[in-house]
């Protein structure tokens, strides 16, 4: 999912405030002495996915913005700075509350490792036909 | 003291809605990265 849209929910619910607290409640009791705050102006609206994708009239497909195959992440975007991976729960969490989309779906595998017995999930984000 | 109480209420949903994703992503990390629980934060 967009990270951009993502960060601007962080800001509204003050997200920093929450994860600090939980982390550090025990070590550094000050957190719990700032009152929680939000920022209500900072509402981000709907979930926007579309910067993070190749606009469906760029390329041959067959118009169908659900298609997983259609949905091709843009190259020249910072993939740190602007794409969030989520599982479907997270992605469903925020979709409820906010709406908004294309829900983007990428497929994964499972690479076994050689010093562990659990796989490691490997998600591909850009798809390659072959 | 109506409307305080509407404020009181919205903040501490948003501050549950905060608190869940939390729960969320740190679980989702330490699937995805397959660490111990103590080593995600």
């Amino acid at each position: 999912m967009s990270k951009t849209w993502l960060k601007k929910w962080k800001e509204y619910t003050n997200y920093m405030y929450i994860k600090k607290n939980i982390q550090y409640s025990f070590y550094y009791s000050q957190y719990n002495k700032i009152a929680y705050s939000v920022k209500l102006e900072a509402f981000p609206g709907p979930i926007d996915n579309s910067s993070i994708l190749v606009p469906l009239n760029e390329f041959l497909n067959d118009e169908d913005a659900n298609n997983p195959e259609n949905q091709v992440i843009r190259h020249d975007i910072d993939q740190r700075q602007e794409i969030k991976i989520v599982n479907k729960q997270i992605w469903e969490f925020f979709k409820d509350k906010y709406g908004g989309g294309p829900e983007i779906r990428k497929p994964s595998i499972e690479e076994k490792q050689r010093y562990s017995n659990v796989p490691k999930k490997i998600i591909e984000l850009f798809y390659r036909k072959v | 003291m109506k409307q305080e109480t509407e404020d009181q209420s919205q903040l501490d949903i948003i501050k549950q809605e905060a608190t869940n994703y939390y729960q969320m992503a740190k679980e989702y990390r330490r699937e995805r990265y397959m660490k111990d629980e103590q080593e995600v934060k």
